[in-house]
């Protein structure tokens, strides 16, 4: 590998770490399913590096990647239901169509982690334990109602609450829109 | 819709569990509402946020590790499969050589033993067509060696390659069969599904470096051991021999 390949793969290695938050959370509020959400993340990553030549001239990055995502995902609308890599059809259209009217292509989301972790640590111990059981183990509300011997409905009625709860707390620290 | 079926539906949706008529009921809510859309991304984004941070299979380094294994990977998929492809050609043409040269020789052979053979033949059926009657059964014999003549130089495969299409998927995430990642062809008859694993050669490792999701046609030897069906991929069709990973378009 010569000098100038290096940097190059330095320098992509350098963006993947700086966009890969912002691009994962875009993915998937285009419609991503969430197993599939860094698949396509790396596959956006993926075009960006084969056309480092033309994203070196790129002033937007950020808004680039996400340019890529987009067609990326309009490509996997395309795919019948069973190999999608997408919520069903009809909420992953509306998402996908409409995300340019809606969200900001270049906005990051890293800023939102902090005040989140705030907001999650003052909640009771029960609700961090179901909330990390969700996220870092990956269970889902039926499996989680086992475990918490609650119904799996009442995982997720406790489970919404939470989220709602935490999304106004978020919004209350930042204090205005974000999205 | 009111708000609190609208927040069963959300809910249902973060945790994988849907259905296609709820899905529909709530894609018309967002599509009518763009401050029920934003509501809804804004849970996306957060929550995928959050869980990026909580998942060590979803951290920074994990997604940067797998994304240069994948690169890693198809770079070298790219040298195996032109290697597999290369080889198979040399094989393919070296064998017709063989093949050639050896049915030459058996032709000569065949052919000096042929002419004694008919020498002989000619002289006698000349011989049996002067008696009488003698001449229907010449015609008779002429019309089976004519017969016989045109089976024997009708093209014959000895082994034939059989030509499957299907959906690739892999042992390990989608069939769970074991640790190791490999793909196999998922294919969907009139009467079900029939599942056929790849033996470990060239070609199939050009397939798993290409992490190729989606139809695939191979050709290739297969067989079944106990109720397992195996193909031995010698050559990916011809159309599908390029990595389908990227989509059409990719520019913004």
């Amino acid at each position: 590998m010569d000098a100038v390949e290096s940097r190059s793969v330095q320098e992509f290695e350098g963006w993947v770490r700086e966009h890969q938050v912002g691009l994962r959370a875009f993915i998937r509020a285009l419609g991503a399913d969430e197993a599939w959400v860094d698949d396509l993340a790396q596959e956006t990553f993926i075009i960006a590096y084969r056309r480092m030549e033309t994203s070196l001239a790129v002033t937007n990055l950020a808004k680039w990647l996400r340019g890529i995502a987009r067609k990326l995902v309009a490509n996997e609308l395309r795919k019948e239901a069973r190999r999608s890599r997408l919520f069903p059809s009809a909420i992953a259209e509306v998402l996908c169509r409409q995300t340019d009217e809606d969200m900001a292509l270049d906005r990051e989301f890293d800023h939102l982690l902090p005040p989140m972790q705030e907001c999650v640590a003052r909640l009771p111990p029960r609700s961090q334990e179901l909330l990390r059981r969700r996220y870092a183990g990956g269970e889902n509300a039926t499996s989680l109602a086992h475990e918490f011997g609650m119904k799996a409905n009442a995982v997720r009625q406790t489970l919404l609450r939470l989220r709602v709860a935490v999304k106004e707390c978020v919004e209350r620290k930042i204090g205005g829109a974000w999205l | 819709m009111n708000s609190e079926r609208y927040e069963d539906l959300v809910s249902r949706l973060l945790e994988g569990e849907i259905t296609a008529s709820e899905a529909e009921d709530l894609a018309r809510a967002v599509a009518e509402s763009p401050a029920l859309r934003r509501n809804l991304q804004e849970h996306l984004v957060l929550w995928e946020v959050w869980s990026q941070a909580q998942s060590p299979e979803r951290s920074a380094e994990a997604f940067v590790r797998g994304l240069k294994t994948r690169l890693q990977a198809e770079a070298e998929g790219v040298d195996a499969f032109a290697v597999a492809v290369r080889a198979k050609l040399e094989y393919e043409s070296l064998r017709h050589d063989q093949e050639r040269e050896e049915s030459q020789a058996i032709l000569l052979r065949s052919r000096y033993q042929l002419t004694n053979e008919i020498r002989t033949k000619v002289k006698s059926l000349w011989a049996m067509a002067h008696r009488p009657g003698g001449i229907v059964w010449v015609a008779s014999l002429a019309i089976l060696v004519t017969l016989g003549v045109v089976w024997l130089v009708s093209p014959h495969s000895a082994q034939a390659t059989t030509t499957i299409r299907g959906e690739v998927v892999c042992t390990c995430c989608e069939l769970h069969e074991g640790h190791e990642h490999w793909p196999a062809l998922r294919v969907t008859t009139g009467d079900g599904i029939c599942i056929y694993h790849l033996e470990h050669n060239r070609v199939a490792a050009g397939i798993h470096a290409h992490g190729t999701r989606g139809p695939l046609t191979v050709k290739g030897y297969v067989r079944t051991e106990g109720e397992r069906h195996w193909c031995q991929v010698v050559q990916i069709a011809a159309d599908e021999e390029t990595p389908r990973r990227e989509p059409q378009s990719h520019e913004p």
